[in-house]
């Protein structure tokens, strides 16, 4: 009789605890730079791993002739609950003469949001506008220097960050959380027009976070 | 009864199972190290037409466009007691661009003068550079300084007796490249922009000058290389 109590009572219990709220962001394969002839991917992580690229623009001087150094990062993304993506800026080391590279050189970007299959659902999805464009393809003025729509100044410095986008409802309804089927695919986008900078190097960190909500 | 226990606890066990995978955190962050470097570049080109006044039967013959590869070839012609100008005045406008600290250095190379003592010589021809300016907003001159010796328009030189006394002359340029320090900058000329920008370049005039005199007749000729460095 005491252990039909216990049972009853584990099953009372386990339903509030079965469907946790979740949220996973990771690698979503191969991250590429184009317009860097010195620049590398020196380190990245397998599609649906945990995500630790580092890359190095290279040369983003006048010595760089390309228009723009363009990197792409994929990502995947699920949550079973409503989620927002965040993005902040840590270990930022830039010069601080006027003529320095700073963080509002760097351009940011999401692209390419779509579902992986039948179980994802972006129907409450939305891209805050500002991270909506291609810094890839940014405006430039008649001196060379691009506009960006947003830029890394526009993050936080503090974890989680920024949302630069976010889903009221699931974006992965159903489907174990290493299905293909149940991901969101987007394309986090940097770039950097190469200008006459002041000579010197730079660097940061992005810490990528999907949160609830 | 003992039946009923049983199914319950299975059920229970069943039910108990399936939810553990879904209490395993996901991963919710990842990371995206990003670096990169911007190296040295100097530019010095032309900075547009340059001209020639006081001359008589002298004339640029040669020159390259504004932005260009400085190639100019300036020949003052008859600079003798033949030419009632005051003073013969070649200018020659510079664009300058750097991200670094940069000289503007002069070395006078390919010299060819008279020996005897009323020849013209390197010493009667002035120098010094005029005009420095900014180009546009991304150009900075806060640290730019001309040596003082060559901020002297060579044109307007003091005269006395016919025979002018310049603050500079050729002669006191180094013959070997990249040659004796004209204006030196401790940061960057471009603060940012296309190296091809007319936002951020730096605009300055050498001017060369020779007074008319009696100067020995015959010729001479040199040539004057003008080098950018870092610092």
């Amino acid at each position: 009789m005491r252990i039909e109590k216990l049972a009853l009572a584990l099953i009372t219990v386990i339903p509030s605890v079965a469907v946790a709220q979740n949220t996973k962001v990771t690698s979503g394969g191969t991250a590429v730079l184009s317009g860097a002839p010195t620049g590398v991917v020196t380190a990245q992580s397998g599609a649906d791993a945990t995500l630790s690229s580092v890359v190095n623009f290279g040369e983003v001087g006048p010595a760089n002739p390309s228009a723009f150094a363009c990197f792409t990062q994929p990502l995947f993304l699920r949550a079973n609950v409503a989620s927002s993506l965040r993005v902040a800026v840590t270990a930022a080391s830039f010069g601080a003469g006027p003529g320095a590279l700073k963080e509002s050189d760097i351009g940011i970007g999401l692209r390419n949001l779509a579902a992986g299959g039948p179980n994802a659902d972006l129907s409450t999805t939305t891209i805050v506008a500002s991270f909506a464009a291609d810094p890839c393809a940014a405006p430039k003025n008649a001196d060379g220097i691009p506009s960006y729509s947003a830029t890394l100044a526009s993050l936080s410095t503090a974890q989680p960050g920024t949302t630069v986008m976010q889903s009221t409802g699931a974006i992965s309804p159903r489907a174990s959380f290493n299905s293909n089927s149940n991901r969101v695919l987007l394309d986090l986008k940097l770039a950097i027009a190469p200008q006459a900078f002041t000579a010197g190097p730079f660097a940061a960190t992005l810490t990528i976070t999907l949160t609830n909500p | 009864m003992r039946h009923a226990i049983a199914s319950w606890k299975t059920i229970s066990l069943i039910a108990f199972l399936s939810a553990i995978p879904v209490l395993v955190r996901a991963q919710t962050t990842g990371t995206i190290g990003v670096s990169g470097s911007v190296g040295a570049v100097l530019k010095l080109t032309s900075g547009g037409a340059a001209t020639l006044a006081g001359n008589v039967g002298g004339g640029v013959t040669a020159q390259s466009a504004a932005d260009a590869a400085l190639a100019t070839v300036v020949n003052f012609g008859e600079v003798g007691p033949g030419n009632s100008s005051t003073y013969v005045c070649f200018n020659q406008p510079l664009f300058l661009r750097s991200n670094v600290g940069a000289s503007v250095k002069g070395a006078v190379t390919a010299a060819a003068f008279g020996a005897g003592a009323g020849d013209l010589q390197k010493s009667d021809i002035g120098i010094g550079l005029q005009g420095l300016a900014v180009s546009g907003p991304n150009a900075d001159i806060s640290t730019t300084t001309i040596v003082a010796a060559f901020t002297a328009d060579p044109c307007a030189a003091p005269v006395a007796g016919g025979v002018p006394t310049f603050s500079r002359t050729l002669n006191d340029l180094a013959t070997a490249i990249p040659g004796t320090t004209l204006m030196s900058a401790t940061g960057p000329w471009a603060l940012r922009g296309s190296f091809n920008s007319p936002s951020n370049r730096v605009l300055v005039s050498l001017r060369l000058a020779i007074v008319p005199q009696a100067f020995t007749a015959g010729t001479f000729s040199a040539t004057l290389t003008l080098t950018m460095t870092a610092p």
